[in-house]
């Protein structure tokens, strides 16, 4: 079938996960980190989109819809509680912030 | 006239290329804006797989929101660190890196050993031509309103909630202080 000869959607996928996985573990930046799961939703979405171009119901469309909305909500959130982990510790380091109480 | 096949080479080329770059690179605020282009091409691709308002709504809610908070989010730190560039460190790269590319290794070798026309819903799509073949706006709208009814106002319902917490978080004084 020709269009599964599109394979490349899947590795682009898979290469941005991996880019999304070594940008969360090997940055020191929470925010940095932020960017990382980024390209790892974008990853998935990826994958969820390219098969659901076999299915007339668009299941795969719709997943990615609610990932996308989960994602700005988690986007949101967790900046809202970086900015404030940043204030109190003064650093953008999350390993520096280590302490739960003072 | 230029096969889509091109395009499609193009916008994964420009893709990848950028997320390799935030990878790579260390200074904060440069990773941001290779996201915007990352996610600009995966917007992209979404169009060639023939996924048209996931590619409107990949725009809308990443560049003009996402991307924003994480400005947002940079430019706010930068002010509480008190560096003028906001350059990351890095924290055990060689595992980090290592890990990555076996994962890399092990999606790859998943990818090409597969065999997804033998999937059941691939084949009927390629036996009877189905598949997308018009814009996606009508079934996603339909879907919404009746079969994905209770996940939409769920997502309403999370999307008030983080608003709000995100809200009270950043700016409400913590009790105690």
């Amino acid at each position: 079938m020709e269009t599964l000869g599109h394979n490349i959607f899947l590795f682009v996928g898979a290469l941005l996960f991996s880019c999304g996985i070594i940008t969360v573990l090997t940055k020191k930046n929470a925010i940095m980190m932020l960017i990382g799961v980024e390209l790892m939703l974008n990853a998935a979405n990826i994958n969820l989109v390219f098969f659901s171009r076999f299915d007339p119901g668009l299941q795969g469309q719709m997943m990615a819809l609610f990932i996308m909305v989960v994602a700005a909500a988690e986007a949101a959130v967790g900046l809202a509680i970086f900015l404030k982990v940043f204030q109190h510790f003064k650093t953008a380091d999350p390993d520096m912030a280590g302490t739960m109480k003072n | 006239m230029i096969p889509s096949e091109v395009f499609l080479y193009i916008f994964a080329f420009i893709t990848v290329g950028f997320a390799i770059y935030i990878t790579f690179s260390k200074n904060v605020l440069y990773s941001a804006f290779a996201l915007l282009g990352t996610l600009l091409g995966v917007s992209a691709l979404y169009v060639l797989a023939g996924a048209d308002f996931i590619a409107l709504t990949q725009i809308i809610i990443y560049v003009g929101g996402v991307l924003v908070l994480i400005m947002f989010g940079i430019m706010l730190t930068g002010k509480v660190t008190g560096s003028r560039e906001l350059i990351s460190g890095l924290k055990n790269p060689v595992l980090g890196g290592i890990t990555g590319i076996i994962i890399f290794c092990v999606l790859v070798l998943a990818i090409l050993k597969s065999n997804f026309v033998a999937l059941d819903w691939i084949s009927r799509s390629a036996e009877t031509g189905s598949g997308i073949k018009e814009s996606t706006f009508f079934t996603i709208g339909k879907n919404l309103m009746t079969t994905h009814l209770l996940p939409f106002e769920v997502a309403a319902i999370l999307l008030l909630v983080a608003l709000i917490g995100a809200a009270y978080i950043a700016s409400g004084k913590v009790k105690g202080e």
